[in-house]
């Protein structure tokens, strides 16, 4: 039994329609979503209303938690003033465009899904706005997939996809105590666990347009990362007639690998 | 050169005078006194511990504070917290200790508890009452180690001192070793082996529950001598 | 060393001087100009001010890698530098000066005023400073 995996949507309807034609040819059994159906895109509603309507299980992202709940993001998740003033343009944006019906749905995400060995989560298992990058230290990446008691974690955010194995970890601790005289040693052997991120149906950031996703088989193990051709000239101009910066636009048609991100990926607002 | 580093005094002076008697008796050169929160605890004496720390004596090292626990209660209690409800107080001691700590620590200490840093980073360590993720979380040697390594990397540092377990306690990570593949749309898997360089974890003990000899490397089990230059 | 300016190129100039740019913002905005989000660029000129007090020179010619070279000045300490500062760009016809500015005008203070010379004006750069350091336009 397949699953496909999806992610950061964004408010492309053309991307997720490609995405979805693409799984059916796929014969896969079950769609899960990593959230951020929402922010950046034009068509907020019809994703919604999209993935309401083929019951995806679906975790909520950051976009769509800061669209219900207000823009609570601090600074800290944007990497300068500008990333910083035209999220929030996308936010204002969104947050009047969208219905009330859409935003019932957003509020009501959870923020982690397991199935079986399986977990799935938007940023991290601690918080939606951390990033898993690929390069992040391998055993800061093995706590993540430890903390949910899953065998293999599921996580977007990054809009670029990857599967990452850890294995054969090992840490040897020596422990003193106040009031023992003897140290005692230990040694503490990590399973195998994998990160698999889904990259972005709707803002790819890989150095190309097309939209991404990912095919997993829990039998075999084996994962896919799907890459998906899409009318992206559609969506940027549905971009520009909207009203959004027209920077979204040409962001999107590169696929750019510019990040939006915070320097420090695991960094965790405290508001 | 050294660092003496206590946490968790609890408004108990006499335990704090008995500490600071047992660092002159040690008759080691403190270069450094931190004192990692729980400063002030549900006892009339925490504003006298304020006092005392405010004015050390001619020879004392003047302590370095950051916020604990406790202080971090007080400042929910006068509605400076982060959170709005007190309720982990309310959750561990009942709904009668807010009066009680609302008694014990007066409005005058608040500004000075306001003000505490929330750790200190120095020389590969950072010093702290909790750990970065929040004030309130206790590592100890049953903590997994996966999470302690990772409030250590959250730092970037390869030394932690804490204090909210009230253990005191000496976790040195000596060695770690992981096999790590990714793989990428236009990239080959491509594999190494990470290592962990050396890492230590130390509970600094509690000096306002218990005063006892010493057992550890140090004078009594609520101070961690470190020599400067780790 | 002077080049010509093509029937189908403009010249675009704007006075930057007082502002103090996050470097962070200013690193997006660079790539993004230089990458063609603002229409197709063929040659850059600027010196900007960031938050650390140094100025910098940026340099941009199509082809080529983006040159950012910090300039030999005294770090501005203390209110906005008014010394000169100011970005100059060779675009093609489908260059959109009011995305430049916007994003000039997020990454630092409120700009002063910005104006379109065509190629028409020819090189009337006055008020240019030590823009003429190494300016090539």
């Amino acid at each position: 039994m397949k699953i496909a995996v999806i992610s950061c949507i964004h408010g492309n309807y053309e991307a997720l329609n490609a995405v979805l034609s693409d799984i059916d040819d796929h014969k896969v059994e079950q769609i899960y979503c990593l959230g951020d159906l929402v922010g950046y895109g034009p068509h907020p509603n019809a994703v919604v209303e999209m993935v309401r309507s083929l019951n995806i299980p679906t975790v909520q992202g950051c976009w769509d938690e800061d669209i219900i709940e207000g823009l609570n993001a601090c600074e800290c998740s944007y990497p300068s003033i500008l990333a910083e003033q035209r999220g929030k343009l996308a936010h204002t944006w969104t947050d009047q465009e969208i219905h009330p019906e859409t935003r019932e749905f957003l509020a009501q995400l959870p923020m982690t899904l397991r199935v079986d060995n399986l977990a799935f989560v938007h940023g991290s298992p601690n918080n939606q706005h951390e990033y898993l990058l690929p390069e992040i230290d391998a055993f800061t990446a093995m706590e993540r997939v430890l903390g949910t008691g899953a065998d293999v974690l599921f996580c977007g955010h990054t809009h670029v996809p990857y599967v990452r194995d850890l294995s054969d970890g090992l840490v040897k601790v020596q422990v003193k105590r106040s009031g023992v005289s003897e140290t005692a040693t230990q040694i503490h052997v990590a399973p195998l666990k994998r990160i698999i991120n889904a990259g972005s149906v709707g803002e790819p950031r890989h150095g190309r347009p097309n939209a991404t996703y990912v095919i997993y088989d829990p039998e075999s193990a084996e994962v896919k990362l799907r890459e998906v051709e899409y009318d992206y000239p559609k969506t940027c101009a549905a971009i520009i007639d909207k009203g959004l910066p027209a920077i979204f636009a040409w962001r999107l048609a590169r696929g750019l690998e510019y990040a939006e991100r915070a320097e420090d990926p695991t960094h965790i607002c405290e508001r | 050169m050294y660092w003496a580093i206590a946490a968790g005094i609890e408004g108990n002076l006499a335990a704090y005078e008995a500490f600071l008697k047992d660092l002159r008796q040690s008759r080691l050169d403190i270069e450094a006194l931190y004192l990692l929160g729980d400063i002030v605890g549900p006892r009339k004496d925490s504003i006298k511990v304020i006092d005392r720390i405010q004015n050390p004596r001619p020879g004392e090292p003047e302590p370095q504070v950051c916020q604990g626990w406790w202080e971090d209660q007080c400042l929910i209690l006068h509605a400076l917290g982060r959170t709005g409800e007190p309720t982990q107080l309310f959750d561990r001691y009942g709904k009668a200790m807010a009066k009680t700590l609302w008694d014990a620590v007066p409005r005058a200490a608040i500004e000075w508890i306001r003000n505490l840093d929330f750790g200190f980073s120095e020389l590969d360590c950072l010093l702290i009452h909790g750990t970065s993720m929040g004030v309130d979380e206790a590592l100890t040697p049953e903590t997994p180690v996966m999470t302690i390594l990772d409030r250590l990397q959250r730092m970037g540092v390869n030394n932690l001192f804490c204090g909210r377990s009230g253990q005191a306690f000496d976790y040195n990570l000596v060695q770690g070793s992981m096999q790590t593949q990714v793989t990428m749309l236009d990239r080959p898997p491509s594999a190494q082996t990470v290592t962990l360089p050396a890492k230590r974890l130390i509970g600094v003990g509690n000096i306002g529950h218990a005063l006892v000899r010493p057992a550890m490397c140090c004078t009594t089990p609520a101070i961690i001598l470190l020599n400067s230059k780790p | 060393m002077g080049s010509s300016i093509a029937a189908n190129q403009l010249v675009w100039h704007h006075d930057l001087t007082g502002q103090v740019l996050d470097p962070a913002s200013l690193n997006l905005f660079w790539f993004e100009l230089t990458e063609g989000a603002y229409g197709q660029i063929h040659r850059v000129k600027a010196i900007v001010e960031i938050v650390d007090g140094s100025a910098w020179q940026l340099s941009f010619n199509q082809g080529e890698d983006p040159m950012e070279t910090e300039l030999p000045v005294e770090r501005w300490l203390s209110g906005r530098p008014d010394r000169p500062s100011q970005i100059e760009v060779v675009a093609g016809v489908d260059f959109d000066p009011i995305g430049v500015t916007a994003a000039c005008r997020v990454a630092g203070s409120p700009m002063r005023y910005y104006s379109i010379i065509k190629p028409s004006c020819g090189s009337s750069h006055e008020n240019r400073g030590y823009f003429l350091y190494s300016w090539q336009l």
